[in-house]
């Protein structure tokens, strides 16, 4: 809901989250797939190196889609593996 | 699988020199009971006190209510795998005493001071305006005090408090053991006729990771990562599940609530009248993925419809809204597999019951049955006795909150800071009416 009021006021949102689905029923235009709710940037169970490689990846992922236009609430997945656990 | 339910009402509650039952009436030795829980070095005092209904009476530090039972032949005990081994429950005879509650007050040092694993409490008034919205204020109430040592873990205050709590309960159903009751009900899955509709009750039942007690224990190990269970639901009537006794916050679930789950009883009673019962599927949701979540609502709908389910009724627990995206995608995935759903939940709404009601919704979530809002606030008028907290004392709901005073008039924002306040199971009975 924040994502859409900012929005609203001309600034282009991505909404990184792991409850996409939610995202979408909100309205929110751009919307990344991040990994687990309570921490939705990262796996801090993983080892550092991973941990950093995927919140690399969805950090680049969430800055070119920033670059897209979208014409409705569309998600993006970072490449990085589905489930994650 | 047949269970013998005997009631043995307590319409009166004495302290006396003896502890029995007889024609209605409990008398307790303090004494006596108390000397049970003394045994636990953990605890500094304990203390025994009665509230009754429609007295001016407030309780606070309440975190968990239990109903006294006992088994008097089958398998196993009552509160299996925590008084005693944890062999299958639900068969053969259970005592208990009904319209009484065995309630405990705790006081102890929080080492988890927030977030979703700390300690919490609710208040209980026994008249008033929230005496109509828990359905604690219409049973007499034992409230067992109890104060713990400093510097004591959140688990092991747990521990102290269940134990503490279930020996009391315990020992008061033991004076029923050679008495005749009242009356006896019998609850089982018989045969029916195949015509009638095949029912499973699923409860999405939130459990959480990493915590000193996930939430819901299922013979008294809490449930951590596992995929839906599925019960006969005579094992809830003898305490196969029991909730984490440091939490006593009405958005929670109660020991009591699950040995009294009023969606299982009245199924059980609907068996071979107006549908065929197939049973309870347990299923912990609050996934902290949407694969989590899809995973879990896929198994709950394929283990439904491999049991030959034709409708399904859906309840959850806790006001998490991440654990209720769980239970829209289970119903999500029975009804894809032709299996018809009717989902029973409080509302958020806020306090003017204008904001969204729920947090997340799917087109096949067609008929919902609304127990209320938890939102609202409520208004509590001054008592002239409280349980649970010395004279002069303040109490606290959450780690963290401001104090209150316990003696004087309290506003409330939520019905979860009242005991049983919010209704999961579909037990209030308040209603409402369009105009």
């Amino acid at each position: 809901m924040i994502a859409k009021e900012i929005e609203r006021a001309g600034i282009p949102v991505v909404l990184i989250t792991a409850m996409t689905m939610l995202g979408k029923q909100i309205g929110a235009n751009r919307i990344v797939a991040g990994t687990k709710i309570p921490h939705p940037c990262g796996d801090p169970t993983l080892p550092e190196e991973a941990d950093r490689a995927i919140r690399r990846e969805i950090v680049k992922t969430a800055l070119s889609v920033l670059q897209q236009k979208v014409s409705q609430p569309t998600i993006f997945i970072p490449d990085i593996m589905y489930a994650l656990g | 699988m047949k269970l013998e339910l005997a009631e043995f009402p307590v319409r009166e509650v004495r302290f006396s020199k003896n502890t029995g039952h007889s024609n209605g009436i409990l008398e307790i030795d303090k004494d006596e009971l108390l000397a049970l829980v003394r045994q636990d070095s953990k605890i500094i005092s304990a203390d025994l006190d009665v509230a009754f209904p429609s007295e001016s009476t407030r309780i606070v530090n309440v975190r968990d209510i239990v109903e006294p039972r006992i088994k008097v032949s089958g398998s196993g005990c009552v509160f299996p795998g925590l008084l005693g081994p944890p062999e299958t429950v639900g068969q053969g005879r259970t005592h208990r005493l009904i319209g009484f509650t065995v309630m405990a007050s705790a006081d102890y040092t929080p080492t988890v001071m927030g977030g979703t694993a700390a300690q919490n409490s609710a208040i209980l008034d026994m008249w008033g305006p929230a005496a109509a919205i828990s359905p604690f204020a219409s049973t007499i109430n034992l409230v067992l005090v109890l104060k713990l040592i400093d510097s004591i873990s959140e688990w092991e205050a747990h521990t102290v408090i269940q134990t503490a709590e279930l020996k009391i309960a315990n020992r008061l159903a033991e004076t029923t053991r050679d008495k005749t009751p009242d009356k006896i009900e019998a609850f089982e899955l018989g045969e029916v006729d195949s015509s009638l509709p095949k029912v499973i009750y699923i409860i999405g039942c939130v459990t959480i990771l990493n915590e000193p007690h996930s939430l819901v224990a299922y013979y008294g190990l809490p449930i951590q990562e596992s995929l839906p269970l599925y019960m006969h639901p005579n094992e809830f009537l003898d305490g196969a599940l029991t909730t984490d006794a440091r939490r006593g916050n009405g958005g929670w679930t109660y020991t009591w609530d699950w040995q009294n789950q009023p969606m299982i009883l009245k199924l059980l009673r609907e068996h071979g009248d107006r549908l065929n019962f197939l049973g309870v599927i347990l299923q912990r949701t609050r996934f902290l993925t949407e694969f989590g979540k899809q995973v879990s609502a896929t198994a709950t709908s394929q283990l439904a419809k491999l049991l030959g389910t034709e409708a399904a009724i859906i309840t959850r627990i806790n006001l998490s809204g991440n654990n209720f995206v769980d239970t829209m995608f289970t119903l999500q995935a029975c009804e894809k597999k032709g299996i018809k759903t009717v989902l029973m939940t409080p509302e958020w709404g806020g306090t003017g019951g204008t904001d969204l009601p729920l947090v997340y919704y799917v087109p096949e979530a067609s008929a919902i049955v609304s127990s209320g809002s938890f939102e609202r606030e409520i208004k509590l008028p001054p008592p002239t006795k409280v349980i649970g907290v010395e004279k002069g004392q303040m109490a606290r709901l959450y780690v963290g909150d401001p104090p209150f005073d316990p003696w004087s008039e309290l506003t409330r924002d939520g019905w979860r800071d009242i005991l049983g306040g919010i209704d999961w199971f579909g037990s209030m009975h308040l209603t409402c009416k369009e105009h």
